[in-house]
């Protein structure tokens, strides 16, 4: 088995100095023995993470085959990563569902469309007669296209009428979310992935991009090597390659952004690198940030954080000497303590150094999966569609007009649930209808076996649409197979705004069907109607949902309306907003430095980052930003969990670069699986000897929750801190009984985790738990 | 001059928020977010309380608590009671009773805040009215949190069959 990409994850460097100019580098992956004069190209991007590299599907005789870098393509310039090389292979997988399944007798049978849509509109039917729209949940994605969850959102918010939906955005990139409308008043990345190409700074604050974002590592990694390369500074407890290439690396205590950030923003006000100008100009809030960040010298914050004074420091100093700032978040400040408040603060940095809507400036906020961003934007999660604002009464008649319903149907005297809330009604009985599309919340939602507990109870009805069993499938009422990527036509849009067309390259395995179908088939049973009577999804294909969801974009920052599929058919990737007169998109948005916060306009009237406490429309008025950024203080608060006696070690979680989510499909992709076969632990050498655990011994993990066991790696991490992978459940494994649980083998992270999210965005604290460790006799 | 008696209303009145904020959120314990942030909230009720130590001194008011509510044994107790209660229903309307009470008893301490500002001012006590804003305004996000934590709780609670 050639696994070139997997020995060799960034590839062939292409160097070059800061002019802009990213060579192409073609990278292409085939089965072996195929002929490559047989192949038919069909144009796509690929979905195992946001970068969206554009590719090609490769097809013979109607089966896939293998897939080619887009050479033109914005994103990735014919580059491939190690899951983009191979992960596609997973549709070809034995183990795809091709057949409905219904509960019977508590086993998963196998039956047809009609008896398993039938149910679950019985089912439907009889939760919406008996408990109303608010008995009813629908827990989504960032896998399916923007057609699938645009359907889901009208589906749910203008026929169901309920405001439970979210996507599992929520645990990737909620905060993502919630800190751009904080600071700059709507959801959308400012920059392009060009300003990589023309930074001189990269400011890397949890984001571990050799292993997140394969193809934007091996971008920099051609600036590295190139002249004139950007300097790195890197915030991660772990030693990880990106730490590695930094001038300055940042090794915190987990859960101590907030402080970090603050004492860089003491020295960056206290050494004058701040842009008074633009921040005069541009932005509201100066004299209350530099209040609170006063009290953060760097002496403190060493003291909170467990580094070096001199090193904070010197962080702030080549933030501050920087002349184009490149500055990016993940999950190492998403998924961890005061979340939204230390993202915004990572948006104060760009915004006192006034690096923003110029070539090489800017803040990226990253996406995790391939398609969040339109979960985002088509209001299948905490958002409203068209990145509306649910607490502005003009935004949602707007949105009743639009659909063609009564303004009381559509749920917006709250903002949309969040899932850990979901779930908590499912808990106490009140929400018994929960369908599930393309994640796997028994393995990624924290606490497992609350999880499990919850999904199991005979109440509450749970539905399923999957391409594989997963651990959830196993949980399920029904269980819908879904086709995947390759198998429908549809469009998505990556962390800097890129819309991508992916055709239908081949025919989905099976009886397996495209979620939007199942949507549209679930809503003409459910006779979802608008206030004429007339069908409320009135489209029956990709191509009809992506010319209504332009319309609902128009005049909004994500405004798709001058995109068609004729557009974007060969075209490279194009940015929105893109406009009838400017329809070939646009790279960077605040060129003028006017930001969405005018209050009739914006997403978001904003929330207090220590409580999520709403502001509401009165109070965004008083705030007056109109049009200015906001610079937003946040005191340090120490994380809900410590480490104490009985548990004396802090455990993070984390990716690695062969595994996408919980495995599904790179679990099933023979190259990524080699690569990554089983979890494992890792360890500070002083942790590892004061427990006598020696590199491969067999390690317990232990909090207050849950355990989980695997062979130890000890490496350069942050003493007192442990990390495992996440993606390790129990679909695979041989010593769970159904596919759903531990059985004796407990290897998934989020058995440890706690129920606990972020205040503003609501997302989980995955990335934090008090642990103690053991070693397992053999 | 009575300023005294301004301080006390304020001190009592954010004793009392701290320490229902610590019941709740105990009683609450299924509610996650109400438990964090409410056992959160309370400590920073007490220690508004104790920030007008100084003043409760220089104007011969009731000393302040100094001790933080202190969680224990009881909150254990309400915690796990709570837990087990987590696949019941009725606990719903008991969450909005108490998301309730103690809203209005964040926006009595707030307004005890607004009156001792008033009394600072016309005093020309410059550090005690920079004292009093700041809190003020702490005060009055605990009272909006509490608002909006009730805003999405009672659509659920009052209007599932």
């Amino acid at each position: 088995m050639e696994a070139e990409r997997v020995r060799d994850v960034w590839g062939r460097r292409t160097p070059h100095g800061a002019d802009g100019s990213w060579p192409s580098r073609v990278d292409q992956q085939l089965l072996d023995g195929v002929d490559a004069a047989m192949v038919t190209w069909h144009q796509s991007a690929c979905v195992l993470c946001s970068n969206g590299c554009g590719l090609d599907i490769g097809v013979v005789d109607g089966r896939m085959v293998g897939v080619r870098g887009r050479a033109d393509d914005r994103v990735n310039r014919g580059r491939l990563g190690p899951k983009g090389s191979y992960g596609w292979q997973a549709n070809l997988s034995p183990d795809r569902l091709t057949t409905p399944l219904v509960r019977r007798e508590g086993q998963l049978q196998p039956a047809t469309w009609d008896e398993a849509m039938e149910l679950v509109v019985a089912r439907s039917r009889d939760v919406l007669n008996r408990r109303g729209p608010l008995g009813m949940g629908f827990y989504t994605s960032g896998q399916l296209f923007l057609e699938d969850y645009y359907t889901l959102g009208v589906l749910v918010r203008g026929g169901i009428g309920t405001p439970h939906l979210d996507g599992n955005t929520r645990l990737c990139t909620a905060t993502s979310d919630f800190a751009l409308k904080e600071s700059f008043g709507s959801d959308g990345a400012p920059g392009s992935l060009t300003d990589f190409d023309l930074c001189d700074t990269i400011f890397a604050v949890g984001h571990n991009i050799p292993e997140t974002h394969t193809v934007l590592w091996a971008r920099i990694l051609d600036r590295l090597d190139g002249g004139d390369p950007p300097r790195l500074v890197v915030v991660d407890p772990r030693s990880t390659r990106i730490a590695q290439a930094a001038t300055v690396h940042l090794p915190i205590r987990p859960g101590t952004n907030v402080a970090l950030l603050n004492g860089i923003q003491h020295e960056l006000v206290a050494r004058g690198f701040v842009d008074e100008t633009f921040v005069q100009e541009h932005t509201i809030g100066l004299e209350r940030l530099q209040k609170t960040v006063a009290e953060y010298s760097p002496d403190l914050v060493s003291t909170i954080c467990g580094v070096p004074a001199a090193d904070i420091s010197a962080a702030a100093e080549v933030l501050g000497q920087s002349q184009r700032l490149v500055s990016t978040c993940l999950q190492g400040v998403y998924q961890s303590n005061q979340a939204t408040a230390a993202a915004c603060q990572v948006n104060n940095i760009t915004l006192l150094r006034g690096m923003i809507g110029r070539p090489g400036c800017t803040v990226f906020q990253m996406n995790g999966q391939p398609t969040a961003q339109n979960t985002r934007e088509t209001g299948a999660d905490g958002d409203f569609v068209g990145m509306r604002n649910w607490q502005n009464p003009d935004h949602v008649a707007e949105l009743a007009q639009l659909w063609n319903v009564e303004q009381s149907q559509i749920p917006s005297w709250a903002p949309p649930t969040h899932v850990m809330q979901m779930f908590r009604y499912a808990e106490e009985g009140s929400l018994e209808f929960l369908w599930i599309t393309a994640t796997n919340p028994a393995v990624s939602l924290p606490e497992l076996h609350r999880i499990r507990s919850i999904l199991s109870q005979d109440r509450v009805f749970v539905v399923v649409n999957d391409a594989f069993p997963t651990e959830t499938t196993q949980l399920a009422d029904v269980v819908l197979p879904a086709a995947l990527w390759g198998e429908k036509l549809g469009t998505f849009t990556n962390h800097d705004r890129t819309v991508h067309l992916s055709e239908k390259a081949v025919e989905p395995p099976g009886e397996a069907r495209a979620d939007l179908d199942i949507f549209l088939d679930y809503a003409a049973r459910m006779e979802l109607q608008d206030k004429d009577g007339k069908p409320l999804l009135h489209w029956r294909t990709p191509q009809e949902c992506f010319d209504a969801f332009k319309e609902v974009t128009r005049g909004r920052p994500c405004d798709y309306s001058g995109l068609s599929y004729e557009v974007l058919r060969g075209s490279p990737g194009i940015q929105w907003p893109a406009t009838p007169e400017n329809p070939s998109g646009t790279e960077r948005l605040y060129t003028d430095h006017h930001f969405h916060t005018e209050t009739d306009y914006t997403e978001d009237y904003g929330h207090d980052l220590a409580t999520g406490a709403s502001r509401e429309r009165k109070d965004h008025v008083a705030l007056g930003a109109d049009g200015r950024a906001m610079l937003l203080a946040a005191a340090y608060e120490p994380a809900n969990e410590q480490p104490d006696e009985e548990r004396p070690l802090l455990f993070t979680s984390g990716r690695t670069v062969h595994h996408f989510h919980t495995r599904t499909k790179t679990g099933r992709t023979p190259e990524l699986e080699m690569a990554a076969p089983e979890p494992w632990v890792e360890l500070s050498p002083a942790d590892a000897d004061a427990h006598g655990i020696e590199e491969g011994d067999l390690v317990s993990v232990e909090s207050a929750r849950g355990r989980i066991e695997a062979p130890a790696r000890i490496c350069g991490n942050r003493e007192g801190v442990v990390f495992a992978p996440f993606h390790y459940g129990y679909w695979d494994s041989s010593a769970s009984l159904d596919g759903s649980g531990p059985g004796d083998r407990p290897t998934a992270a989020n058995e440890l985790t706690m129920t606990s999210w972020d205040p503003v965005s609501k997302q989980p604290t995955l990335k934090l738990a008090a642990v103690s460790i053991a070693k397992v006799s053999p | 001059m009575k300023i005294d008696h301004a301080i006390n209303t304020v001190t009592e009145a954010e004793q009392d928020l701290a320490d229902q904020l610590e019941r709740v959120a105990g009683r609450h314990g299924a509610e996650h977010d109400v438990y964090h942030l409410g056992h959160k909230q309370a400590v920073k009720a007490a220690a508004r309380a104790r920030s007008l130590t100084d003043f409760a001194q220089k104007y011969g008011a009731d000393a302040p608590r100094q001790s933080d509510p202190d969680p224990g044994v009881m909150d254990t107790l309400r915690r796990q009671t709570s837990e087990l209660l987590g696949r019941a229903q009725a606990p719903g309307l008991i969450l909005l009773r108490d998301l309730q009470e103690t809203y209005l008893q964040a926006q009595r301490a707030e307004i005890a805040w607004v009156v001792l500002q008033q009394g600072a001012k016309a005093c020309r006590d410059l550090e005690l009215v920079e004292a009093v804003t700041s809190a003020h305004e702490e005060c009055e996000t605990t009272a909006k949190w509490l608002r909006t934590r009730l805003k999405v709780a009672a659509p659920q609670v009052l209007a599932v069959g």
